[in-house]
C-alpha cells in the first residue's frame, strides 16, 4: 500500500512537471474582444497532425517581449482581446506530427501595435505544407478592413 | 521523417560532383556545379507577371518565411535525434536582374564533412530576370528532389498566386 501510493505520488509529480516544463500557458484577459483569429488546417495524410497556436507576448518600451499565455487555435473562430494603443508581439505556432514520424514545429511572427478602438481580423491557414498568416485592421464602424503588413520585432522602437 | 531526413541530408551531401569533398563556396559556384551535380537539377520557365512585381514579393517574403530556424525531433524505440538547421535567404535586387540565395545551415544533429561556406551551404539560387513586357524569366538551381514545399512556395510567390510560407520542416 505504501508503495502504491509512492508510485501515484511520482507519476502525479511527472505529469505536472511534464506540463509546467512545456512553459505554455493559456492565455487569459478580461479585455473587450478584439481580435478574432480564422484558422484553417489541414494535412495530407490521416496518419498526421497538425496544431496552431497563437502565442501573445506584450512588448515593454525597451522592446523586451512579456510572454502573455497561448491561444489554441483549435476550433474555425477564436476571439480574446490584447492591450489597445500598444504594441503586441504575436507569435504563429504551427506544430505538426505524425504516426511513427515524430514531431516538428515552426514559427510564424509579428509585431502588431493595436489602436484604440479597432479591432483586428487574422486569417490563419496551414494546408499543404505551406502557412500563411494575414492581419487586418478593421475601423470603429466594423466597416471595410485594411491588410496590414507583417511587421519584424525590430519595428517596436 | 526520420527517413526523410536521412535521404534531405545525402541529397545535401551527393548535391557537388560525386566523390568531391567540396561544396561550393559562392552562388556562382552553385550554380556551375548543379548541372553534374548527383540529383541536382536547374529549371526555366516564364511567368506573366510583371519583373517589378515579382521581385518586390520576393523581397517582402524571402526574408520573413526563409529566415527561420527549424527543430525536429525524430524518435523511435530505439532512437532519438533532435536536428537544428538555420535557414537563410539573400536577396540581390537589380534592374536587369535579382537573384535570390538560400543556404542551410546544421547547427545541431547533423555533421557537416566539408568547408561551410558563411551562412551555410547553399541549398538553392535562383535568377529572375525581366522578359519583356509583363513577363519574368525564373531559373532555379536546386536538388531535384528533398526541398518541394520551398520550390512550391517560392513559385508562388513569383506567380502571385500563393502568398504563404513554407513549413520547412517538411522537405
Amino acid at each position: 500500500m505504501k508503495y502504491k501510493s509512492t508510485f501515484i505520488l511520482l507519476c502525479l509529480v511527472s505529469l505536472l512537471s511534464a506540463c509546467s516544463g512545456s512553459g505554455i500557458k493559456p492565455y487569459s484577459s478580461d479585455l473587450k474582444h478584439n481580435i478574432q483569429v480564422k484558422t484553417k488546417t489541414s494535412t495530407a495524410s490521416y496518419f498526421s497532425s497538425i496544431k496552431a497556436r497563437l502565442d501573445i507576448y506584450q512588448v515593454d518600451k525597451g522592446c523586451k517581449v512579456i510572454y502573455q499565455g497561448s491561444v489554441k487555435l483549435d476550433k474555425p473562430v477564436v476571439n480574446t482581446g490584447i492591450p489597445q494603443a500598444r504594441n503586441n508581439y504575436l507569435v504563429f505556432n504551427f506544430a505538426s506530427s505524425s504516426f511513427l514520424g515524430g514531431s516538428s514545429s515552426i514559427s510564424y511572427d509579428t509585431l502588431l501595435k493595436t489602436r484604440k478602438g479597432y479591432s483586428y481580423d487574422i486569417e490563419v491557414s496551414y494546408a499543404d505544407n505551406i502557412y500563411n498568416v494575414e492581419l487586418f485592421e478593421r475601423g470603429k464602424k466594423k466597416s471595410a478592413r485594411r491588410a496590414i503588413e507583417i511587421k519584424e520585432l525590430d519595428n517596436c522602437r | 521523417m526520420f527517413l526523410k531526413q536521412i535521404i534531405f541530408t545525402l541529397l545535401i551531401i551527393f548535391l557537388l560532383p560525386a566523390c568531391s569533398i567540396k561544396h561550393p563556396q559562392t552562388a556562382e559556384e552553385f550554380r556551375q556545379g548543379v548541372p553534374t551535380a548527383f540529383m541536382g537539377m536547374s529549371e526555366s520557365y516564364t511567368v506573366n507577371r510583371p519583373y517589378d512585381k515579382v521581385v518586390k514579393t520576393i523581397k517582402r517574403k524571402a526574408p520573413k518565411c526563409l529566415n527561420v530556424r527549424v527543430t525536429t525531433t525524430s524518435q523511435t524505440t530505439t532512437s532519438y535525434q533532435v536536428i537544428v538547421t538555420k535557414y537563410k535567404p539573400t536577396v540581390i535586387a537589380g534592374k536587369k536582374k535579382t537573384e535570390l540565395h538560400i543556404q542551410q545551415l546544421h547547427e545541431q544533429g547533423v555533421m557537416n564533412i566539408s568547408e561551410v561556406p558563411r551562412g551555410g551551404y547553399y541549398l538553392m539560387v535562383t535568377d529572375i530576370v525581366p522578359a519583356g513586357k509583363n513577363k519574368t524569366k525564373v531559373t532555379m538551381y536546386r536538388p531535384s528532389m528533398g526541398i518541394d514545399t520551398m520550390v512550391a512556395a517560392i513559385k508562388g510567390w513569383i506567380s502571385g498566386k500563393n502568398m504563404g510560407c513554407p513549413d520547412l520542416t517538411k522537405h
